[in-house]
């Protein structure tokens, strides 16, 4: 027998492993026809089993093998802990989101407009448009535009495979070298212009759930930074070839979020901006010569994108 | 399906080695056929017009092996001979052409036309009475849609007779687990590392990282290929199949012809046979060895692909190794280490002439190489570099690792021992979790 110890182990590490498979299948089971008659069963565990919800339908599709994030036991409380952070914050928030809808009509119409209208634009004449006081905060794309083009005094938070989802959690290493969290940086200075592109990595998950992620994400901003202007930044799309291939990256999920993300914008001192136009062939789809992978834009593109937020001015 | 996939894994393999050993002798060959014919059918289930084409393949093949193995004349085994070599590589070459080439076809081309030649030589003697038979050496899974491209006759004596024993399935257990390693711990990680230079754009590469990316791709090359062929050797070791070896440690090479006689070595064998040596291979005077070279090279560049840039990857090794063969050869088989170096500079040039399609990316990849060979201006993050070397610097160093021999040395000395058991089962649940994980496929391992 001993002549044969790789086979001998290999059908022992896979007889081990195919019991915990089948073991783990059944406890999930159990616990899930256990969840189905608690919240069927009392009303006072309704609410609890609702707020619960949402999360598993998110850590099933990160399951799928399409590459999404695997959400983390650590950041998901990290998540509810800022999340119960807003809510002690800023009890009136809700009050103050209602407030605004008046205007959330005509801002919403006049998003696209807004960033070339002189009116909608809130800015000084006086003073020269720049980018120094503004922060970025998103995923790879924006680590790629500070990579590439120059920012001048700008700042960003953001890494790759960031996600609304994991911001809260995150702790990333800024210019001082020391790793902050998104609220560290956030209270540490007064930022004129606070960019946001997130939602690529997040086009797994419900997009609903996103949105509602999103709006978080934007209250807390609002809170720590009530003087700057956020600009939510409308996902790039991705190629033609690379959406016509991929039930989740695809075109028709990132408009539709882009929808959803144009609909949060509330308050007057919110924008809404689509670096689509500049980059969009006439598909609609992420011109390919500007694209290595179908979703990154390559580094000499960056730049672009640099002067077209310049010529932005918000 | 691919060898490194969960579904292969967990699916395919258990069921089918349950059915194939759980057969009789005389349907063992059939089960292994009906397998593999699933196999291809999955692979190729959005087409099923390919699935089609390697069935015929077999009914044209047997058929015309049928014709040439029972001709009396001369000019009749000729002629269908030429019928069958004109079928098979008319369907090859249309897809070649056309840049889409059917799962395998490249492979089961060569290996059923060395078939046919092989009866049109040997005579009745190499013929395949039985479909079944001729039909599972050419699409026995193993090495279906990757190789090694094995000869009829070397199959023949082994398809209808051969022995099932412990020892193969321990020796083929443990060649398919180090080439699942080879590809999915060392192979699809550094891939990665050459994705990232084809995201950021040629244009916008350092210059160390453009060293650092061709590196990546010379690893990941020979990583892939070697491992997927040791995998085909493991899985066909298994069904007592003794598949030949595909390489040789190529990368410890001193000369171009010695590289390429080390690295896919089934092919360079099949070319070789079937053309070199028909053509009067070097016994014809320096001129027309030359020349026979000359062909063989041709051929090979587009048997990897229509484009010019295989034209000019092949023409490259070409000259190199007509050039070797006027002398330089000989002296760097002397002074070795001279030979090493030559080779350190040789064959990831090369390498950047195959992975490079477009002729003007190209240059401009050389002027990244060679900064002062031209002006090269776009927008450059200069620590590119540094970041994607501390990504990706321990695959790196892994994978230069098992480009030499050290590694299957040292696993040689502790074969016998359970420690090198251990270390392979821990492999294969490395590759496992890796495969999970998704960081197998070299795209999706990087997040957006």
């Amino acid at each position: 027998m001993y002549k044969y110890p790789y086979t001998i182990l290999l059908a022992l590490s896979l007889f081990v492993a195919s019991i915990m498979y089948v073991g783990n299948g059944i406890t999930n089971f159990v616990e899930r026809v256990v969840a189905a008659q608690l919240s069927s069963g009392d009303g006072s565990e309704t609410e609890e089993a609702e707020t619960g919800k949402p999360t598993e339908p998110v850590s099933e599709a990160a399951e799928e093998p399409e590459g999404t994030e695997t959400l983390e036991s650590e950041e998901e409380s990290d998540i509810s802990e800022s999340e119960a952070e807003i809510a002690a914050l800023d009890p009136g928030n809700e009050a103050a989101a209602s407030e605004s809808e008046s205007e959330t009509v005509t801002s919403d119409s006049e998003a696209e407009a807004s960033v070339s209208d002189p009116e909608a634009s809130v800015s000084d004449p006086e003073v020269p448009f720049t980018l120094d006081d503004a922060l970025f905060v998103g995923d790879s794309r924006i680590v790629g535009l500070f990579e590439y083009a120059d920012l001048g005094q700008a700042e960003y938070f953001a890494d790759r495979g960031m996600s609304v989802y994991k911001i809260m959690g995150a702790r990333l290493t800024m210019p001082d070298g020391e790793k902050h969290s998104l609220e560290e940086v956030l209270s540490s200075k007064a930022y004129g212009k606070v960019y946001v592109m997130l939602g690529v990595n997040e086009l797994g998950y419900d997009l609903e759930r996103t949105a509602e992620k999103y709006q978080d994400l934007l209250n807390f901003i609002e809170i720590w930074q009530p003087g700057a202007k956020i600009i939510l930044m409308a996902n790039m799309h991705v190629s033609e070839e690379k959406s016509a291939s991929d039930s989740v990256y695809n075109n028709e999920r990132i408009n539709q979020l882009n929808g959803y993300l144009q609909a949060l914008l509330t308050e007057d001192h919110q924008y809404y901006l689509d670096i689509n136009e500049l980059f969009d062939d006439e598909t609609g789809s992420l011109a390919s010569e500007c694209t290595g992978d179908g979703i990154h834009l390559k580094g000499q593109y960056f730049i672009q994108w640099a002067d077209w937020l310049r010529e932005n001015e918000i | 399906m691919v060898f490194s996939s969960l579904s292969f894994l967990f699916c395919f393999l258990p069921i089918f080695l349950a059915l194939y050993f759980g057969a009789s002798e005389e349907w063992k060959n059939r089960c292994l056929l009906l397998g593999s014919l699933i196999f291809y059918a999955y692979g190729v289930r959005e087409q099923p017009l390919y699935f089609l084409l390697l069935l015929m393949s077999i009914g044209v093949n047997h058929y015309v092996g049928l014709r040439i193995g029972n001709s009396e004349k001369h000019f009749w085994e000729k002629l269908w001979l030429c019928i069958g070599l004109v079928y098979n590589f008319s369907i090859l070459l249309y897809f070649k052409i056309n840049r889409i080439p059917p799962l395998g076809i490249s492979f089961y081309t060569f290996q059923i036309s060395s078939y046919l030649i092989d009866v049109y030589y040997w005579g009745k003697g190499r013929m395949e009475e039985s479909v079944i038979e001729l039909g599972t050496y050419l699409c026995m899974f193993p090495q279906l849609i990757a190789g090694p491209i094995v000869t009829y006759s070397t199959v023949a004596p082994q398809l209808r007779e051969r022995k099932h024993s412990l020892d193969d399935i321990e020796e083929g257990l443990r060649d398919f687990t180090i080439g699942l390693g080879l590809k999915v711990l060392i192979a699809n990680r550094v891939g990665g590392l050459w994705g990232q230079v084809n995201t950021i754009g040629i244009a916008s590469i350092s210059t160390p990282m453009a060293w650092m990316g061709l590196l990546a791709y010379t690893i990941q090359i020979y990583c892939d290929f070697y491992g997927y062929s040791l995998m085909a050797k493991g899985l066909g070791r298994l069904m007592g199949f003794h598949l030949p070896d595909n390489f040789n440690y190529p990368y410890l090479s001193v000369t171009m012809s010695e590289f390429w006689r080390r690295w896919h070595m089934t092919l360079g064998k099949w070319f070789r046979e079937y053309i070199y040596i028909p053509l009067g291979g070097n016994r014809g005077g320096k001129l027309k060895t030359i020349r026979n070279l000359f062909l063989v090279w041709l051929l090979t560049g587009i048997w990897h692909g229509i484009g010019w840039n295989f034209v000019l990857w092949a023409m490259v090794i070409f000259l190199l190794i007509a050039v070797e063969r006027l002398g330089l050869g000989a002296f760097f088989q002397k002074y070795r280490e001279v030979g090493h170096i030559y080779m350190c500079c040789c064959i990831p040039m090369t390498w950047l002439l195959f992975a490079v399609e477009d002729l003007s990316q190209l240059k401009l990849y050389f002027a990244k190489l060679f900064p002062f060979t031209a002006g090269v201006e776009a927008a450059v993050y200069q620590a590119d570099y540094l970041k994607y070397g501390h990504m990706y610097g321990l695959p790196l160093l892994a994978g230069l690792l098992f480009c030499t021999d050290l590694p299957r040395r040292c696993y040689e000395k502790m074969k016998h021992s359970p420690v090198s058991a251990l270390l392979l089962v821990v492999v294969f649940w490395a590759c496992v979790y890796c495969m999970y994980q998704g960081m197998d496929d070299p795209f999706l391992y990087f997040n957006f």
